[in-house]
């Protein structure tokens, strides 16, 4: 990982929001955690998991 | 905004309304009627890269339709464009129509968008950022 954790979040947000122009039915949301991942736990990774998949119900 | 956004935060509805705004603000594909559902995978982003390739055509043979958008790798190690961009021949960069009968056709499709027609505010936020 070359680029800060702020950097790879905003990629990651353009990212999903051309998703969007996709008029989809559902969205897998693939949280990865470990360090070399924004969640560095397992638990990290459930809440944002839990967060995001609410905000996109 | 984004200086807002980021002191502040946004709420469950503000993220919402600013994400329909965000896709509302382009084109958006258009797929025929069809029984298959249209889905997608999303990642939060990290070293890996091994989900796309095999999910996309997993999901083709289970009865989704998958329009893939992808990206280029943020890192060391590369992204999915990056290594199907590999193979020659194989192009990454379609036309909207071949998307959609791709898609039709086969289940999936894995691609970049690389027009300014798709979520241009998103692109105009990214620019005022840097």
């Amino acid at each position: 990982m070359t680029g800060t954790g702020a950097e790879h979040s905003a990629d990651c947000f353009i990212d999903s929001f051309q998703k969007l122009a996709e008029n989809l039915d559902a969205l897998v949301l693939d949280v990865k955690f470990g360090t070399a991942a924004f969640m560095q736990t397992k638990a990290d990774a459930r809440q944002t998991g839990a967060r995001d998949g609410f905000a996109g119900q | 905004m984004l200086m807002a956004i980021y002191f502040s935060g946004l709420n469950t509805a503000e993220t919402r309304a600013l994400t329909l705004a965000m896709r509302d603000s382009g084109d958006t594909l258009k797929f025929p009627r069809d029984k298959r559902p249209l889905v997608d995978k999303h990642s939060t982003g990290g070293v890996g890269d091994k989900v796309s390739l095999p999910l996309a055509p997993l999901l083709a043979c289970l009865g989704f339709r998958v329009p893939m958008i992808s990206g280029r790798g943020l890192g060391i190690t590369g992204g999915t464009l990056d290594k199907l961009d590999s193979i020659p021949g194989f192009k990454t960069t379609l036309p909207t129509e071949q998307i959609i009968d791709i898609v039709q056709k086969v289940g999936c499709v894995i691609w970049r968008e690389q027009t300014e027609r798709m979520v241009p505010a998103d692109k105009n936020c990214m620019r005022c950022a840097m």
